[in-house]
């Protein structure tokens, strides 16, 4: 069948649908019929099967999840870091064998954990220090420009710049903390993986 | 082949393919019919799908007097389908549990 024809065909069998969902729908086949035939493949169509065929199988698709915005899965990782983390620690406490071992992992764990949050909260307190000196330095220009002009325009300047540098900071400090969170949460995950298959094994 | 691929797979696949580069609807049906045995109509469901959950968000790009909708993965995405590869490793084991190596 030719392009235009099936795609006149399938606009009439998608009639019933929600506007958006069949134009959606149709968006996508007539892209995906035309980027076959650039691509040398005239029969695309065949392939697709008939128009009723494939308007039942977006018809039935769109009748099990109706709403484009109900999410198919329970957003990953973010809430359950923390479970996460919970469970592989109290995983390795039931261990009886393993005690010492547990005791090691433990120590390496907090260790690691420590030391991330050190370098998180430095980073904050620069921040911090770079956005007080540059408030501090802006508003001593402001009242320096009545004595001076030259020198308070000069320390308005600095001011602003520090001020600049510390949000500039937040930003990093802001994607280093996710990032953390998103690789501690991975850690946990792969020896929790590690335990359940080693606690199947020996079951 | 005796083993059907499910709906969650075939998300995870995608994603996969979608990580390594944003790309449009018949090329990366094509490149998905290179490697599984899926019918050329597999695909929408399952960018709609993935859309709806924000595992992937789309641009337009004009090309040869029309637009083409490009696909590409999201942060969420990403997140998804680092679930998808421990969950799969986890399933492969258990499979492997009984079928041996």
């Amino acid at each position: 069948m030719d392009r235009t024809a099936y795609l006149i065909e399938l606009e009439r069998e998608l009639k019933g649908l929600a506007e958006a969902d069949r134009g959606n729908a149709l968006a996508y086949y007539s892209e995906y019929l035309a980027d076959a035939l650039s691509a040398g493949n005239a029969d695309a169509s065949a392939a697709l099967g008939s128009p009723r065929a494939l308007a039942a199988q977006i018809k039935a698709d769109i009748a099990m999840a109706p709403a484009p915005q109900a999410p198919a899965y329970a957003q990953p990782m973010e809430k359950s870091d923390f479970k996460v983390v919970w469970t592989v620690i109290l995983a390795i406490l039931a261990i009886p064998v393993g005690l010492p071992v547990a005791a090691a992992l433990l120590a390496v764990i907090v260790a690691v954990l420590v030391s991330l949050v050190a370098v998180l909260v430095s980073f904050a307190g620069i921040a911090v220090s770079f956005f007080a000196s540059g408030a501090f330095a802006g508003v001593a220009g402001l009242f320096l420009l009545f004595t001076d002009f030259a020198v308070g325009v000069f320390y308005v300047g600095v001011g602003l710049i520090a001020l600049g540098i510390s949000i500039l900071l937040v930003i990093a400090f802001w994607q280093l903390g996710s990032l953390c969170v998103r690789g501690v949460a991975r850690l946990f995950n792969t020896i929790r993986l590690k335990l359940a298959a080693r606690e199947r094994t020996a079951s | 082949m005796a083993f059907q691929i499910t709906a969650s797979l075939l998300d995870a696949c995608v994603l996969s393919m979608l990580s390594r580069g944003d790309t449009y609807g018949y090329e990366l049906t094509q490149s998905l019919r290179e490697r599984l045995q899926v019918s050329e109509s597999t695909l929408y469901p399952v960018l709609r799908r993935l859309q709806g959950s924000g595992f992937l968000r789309t641009y337009d790009l004009p090309h040869q007097g029309r637009n083409r909708r490009y696909y590409a993965i999201t942060d969420s995405g990403r997140a998804q389908l680092d679930a998808f590869r421990d969950d799969w490793k986890g399933f492969r084991g258990m499979i492997d549990g009984f079928l041996g190596k």
